[in-house]
């Protein structure tokens, strides 16, 4: 990190690599078709405004923190597509995960949740971010990613429950 | 409790233990909730390519710019602003307040730290360090009030109405500047606030050696209030403006 705050292209293509496929998977979860834009803007303001990383901070939380504002701004000044879409089909008998029918139907049903609600099972479910550390990105109290999480993951079990009854 | 809501319990306590693991493998609504790694997306190269060649031509034209850069010379600035309104308000009527020297130093070197240090706090990398600017909210009226000798002497609305222009019209250019530099960082509202506070500050450091009313009812509606409504006025207008850079 320190030889790419000094210009290193090297340095910043190893820490590209390592996490920009992963991110931008999230950023599609978080902002649907724009995740290509966003994750551009994301690694675009890391490179301009490398001087305010503060030596020492693990990358990952810092470019998260990132690229969620960078969301936030893109949902901000484009309205998500709204899912319009029925749920995808689910299989008859639910597997194990990963299932790509099922994975299919949990996505389309994270789509579905508030911004907020998205935002904490994103960086919780798929990232592997604890709480305390979604608390530090998002700018809020561990206790607050915490509600948003459990009524996250009730709604997300309500749809699913919901689709496959009328599976 | 279901064994449902058990799980959903200790998912959102991050303290899965292993019944409720067994719990969500044998059940179709809490298995899809598991933490796991994502599925891989090979259909994204392209554009992490070119994601990748723009970063890397921003990366080769760029210049490593500190943010200590800014953030000193938003203090200098500012601190200069405060000086020179200072000056020019002495030349026009250098009048001392009626008020206990001690305190009316004191209070003014707290005011020029906050107009000058306190930029340097508002414009720190982070979420934490602006917060703590907030606290000013409530110390600085207090300390306004505490160095006022009391004495009502500008009786009237015409007679007052100058020190709040005073307060306003020092400010427009430090929080102009400063506007512009939080459009390099993350819309964040506590950190205009924390910036347009210390901006706002040169104005009340002016005032403060100049200004013959002591009363508390004078500094707190024409010193302390426009102060305080320029920091609130401050938000809506970083949120109009477009954020160039999204890091904290």
């Amino acid at each position: 990190m320190e030889r790419f705050v000094q210009g290193d292209e090297q340095a910043f293509s190893e820490l590209y690599t390592r996490h920009a496929a992963r991110l931008q998977g999230a950023l599609r979860r978080i902002v649907g078709s724009a995740a290509g834009d966003v994750l551009q803007t994301t690694f675009l303001s890391i490179v301009r405004a490398r001087g305010r990383y503060q030596r020492g901070a693990p990358f990952r939380p810092w470019l998260y923190t990132v690229a969620i504002n960078a969301a936030r701004d893109h949902l901000r000044r484009h309205r998500r597509e709204e899912p319009t879409e029925k749920l995808p089909d689910a299989p008859a008998d639910p597997a194990p995960l990963p299932d790509p029918g099922l994975t299919r139907t949990v996505e389309a049903a994270l789509a579905r949740l508030p911004e907020a609600q998205r935002e904490a099972i994103v960086l919780h479910r798929f990232e592997g971010f604890s709480f305390k550390q979604i608390a530090e990105m998002l700018g809020v109290t561990e206790t607050a990613v915490k509600v948003r999480a459990h009524r996250g993951y009730e709604r997300l079990r309500t749809l699913l429950a919901a689709h496959r009854d009328s599976a | 409790m279901s064994d449902c809501d058990r799980f959903l319990e200790s998912l959102v306590s991050d303290r899965l233990d292993e019944a409720s693991r067994a719990h969500a493998a044998s059940c179709p609504l809490c298995g899809p909730l598991l933490p796991r790694e994502p599925p891989h997306d090979p259909g994204s190269a392209a554009s992490l390519a070119a994601v990748h060649g723009r970063a890397l031509e921003v990366l080769r034209t760029a210049p490593l710019r500190p943010w200590t850069r800014d953030a000193a010379r938003i203090a200098l600035l500012q601190a200069a602003v405060a000086l020179g309104v200072t000056v020019m308000l002495g030349m026009r009527n250098w009048t001392a307040p009626m008020a206990n020297h001690m305190a009316l130093a004191g209070v003014g070197a707290v005011l020029l730290v906050i107009a000058t240090l306190g930029s340097v706090l508002a414009l720190a990398p982070g979420r934490r360090r602006p917060r703590w600017m907030l606290l000013l909210i409530p110390v600085v009226p207090v300390l306004l009030v505490l160095s006022g000798n009391g004495v009502h002497t500008r009786t009237t609305v015409q007679g007052a109405l100058p020190c709040l222009v005073t307060v306003v019209l020092t400010a427009v250019i430090p929080l102009a500047v400063g506007l512009a530099l939080l459009r390099g960082m993350a819309l964040d509202a506590a950190r205009t606030g924390a910036l347009a506070l210390s901006a706002a500050a040169t104005g009340l450091f002016a005032l403060h050696w100049h200004c013959t009313d002591g009363s508390a009812s004078h500094l707190m509606v024409y010193h302390a209030l426009p102060w305080l409504a320029l920091a609130l006025l401050a938000v809506p207008l970083r949120r109009a403006l477009p954020t160039e850079n999204h890091v904290p």
